[in-house]
């Protein structure tokens, strides 16, 4: 049935060529014209016919499973929360980090405090050797202590200056959290576009343009995903560029 | 080079404005100011006398590379140095900021060396090209 259908379709179309063959031939080129355009007209049709089919069903679809109410309780609800969730994960991480940054400052203040009294005792230690040069082995203990402190508070510098770098985690997650709330955002909007054209309810929601991701910036790298540069590849990069 | 210049530090996190201003600090250099997009920091250009950006580049408003190409397009602070600290690492970026006229690109997470390492090589460029 189908297949004699194809052939019938098919011979029509042979027959139309043929009669424009004909009239191209004959040089009429305005007849011919008119013939091509008929064609594309009526395969464009066919197309828009077959798009409203497939919205048609959709729409019978989305009523039939009762979509509209799941769906409309997802992107009413649930997705709003769950960027809620994720602007808060932002702000908490946020909070920390900077609370875990007052801590490095104030460790600072404190370091510095320890460089003073190891001054004083250099200070101390110049005195006693001037005014009891028999106590030498206590300046000498004076003066291992001191180097001592010198020694350790440069090290505890260093460590809260890394610890104030590892901070920067909030940054890389942030921005990635970022784009998973404009992606989960371009989700409730499209949820919402289909209840509309399905008929649903949520008519008052005004539309939204949907937001490209950052524009064209593919943000920090994460397992999984392409891998970026590294910053020795940057540098090469950079190098081979006259850097 | 002096440890006295002025620095501005672009980004739209405040965690990271404020390692960038430790980091610059524990390096020497004190006199910086902060602010959280290319839009806020371009009017501070046009009216501050800033001897140096850092900048983010994916910022609200106006972004790094935005930024960049608007430093490097205006006549009086066109050749203040920019240096790029981003997250953004593919191939196709590193050179449209090396385009665009950047100075140095760090790509984050980075390290305390990095930043250091930077910072000088820009300078020793600079004064070799002066």
């Amino acid at each position: 049935m189908e297949r004699a259908a194809a052939n019938e379709r098919r011979e029509r179309n042979a027959q139309r060529l043929r009669a424009l063959l004909a009239v191209l031939e004959a040089g009429d080129d305005s007849s011919f014209d008119a013939g091509i355009d008929a064609l594309a007209r009526e395969r464009e049709d066919a197309l828009f016919a077959h798009v409203a089919r497939l919205t048609r069903q959709l729409h019978q679809e989305v009523v039939e499973m009762r979509l509209d109410e799941r769906l409309a309780h997802l992107a009413g609800d649930e997705i709003p929360d769950a960027r809620h969730r994720l602007d808060y994960v932002m702000q908490v991480t946020e909070r920390a980090a900077h609370h875990t940054l007052d801590l490095v400052d104030q460790a600072r203040g404190v370091t510095a405090g320890i460089e003073r009294a190891a001054q004083h005792l250099a200070e101390a230690q110049t005195v006693l050797s001037v005014a009891h040069p028999e106590a030498a082995n206590v300046a000498g203990l004076m003066h291992c202590v001191r180097d001592d402190l010198a020694e350790q508070t440069q090290l505890l510098r260093r460590t809260l200056s890394e610890l104030a770098q590892a901070q920067e985690y909030q940054d890389i997650s942030g921005q990635i959290i970022k784009r998973v709330i404009t992606l989960v955002r371009n989700v409730e909007t499209a949820l919402l576009e289909l209840l509309r054209a399905a008929g649903g309810g949520l008519q008052t929601v005004p539309p939204r343009p949907i937001q490209p991701l950052s524009g064209a910036l593919s943000g920090p790298a994460v397992p999984g995903s392409t891998p970026g540069a590294s910053q020795q590849d940057a540098d090469e990069l950079l190098a081979s560029l006259g850097f | 080079m002096d440890k006295n210049m002025r620095i501005l530090i672009v980004d739209d996190f405040s965690t990271m404005r404020r390692i960038v201003k430790n980091l610059l600090n524990d390096l020497g250099y004190t006199n910086t100011a902060e602010a959280d997009d290319g839009k806020t920091a371009w009017p501070m250009l046009q009216s501050g006398s800033f001897d140096f950006v850092v900048t983010d580049w994916n910022m609200p408003g106006m972004t790094g590379i935005e930024l960049l190409r608007n430093i490097r397009g205006d006549a009086r602070i066109g050749k203040t140095p920019v240096l790029m600290v981003t997250a953004e690492a593919q191939r196709e970026q590193i050179i449209e900021a090396a385009q665009a006229g950047v100075n140095g690109y760090i790509i984050k997470p980075f390290t305390a060396q990095t930043l250091k390492e930077k910072i000088d090589k820009i300078f020793q460029r600079m004064s070799e090209a002066a």
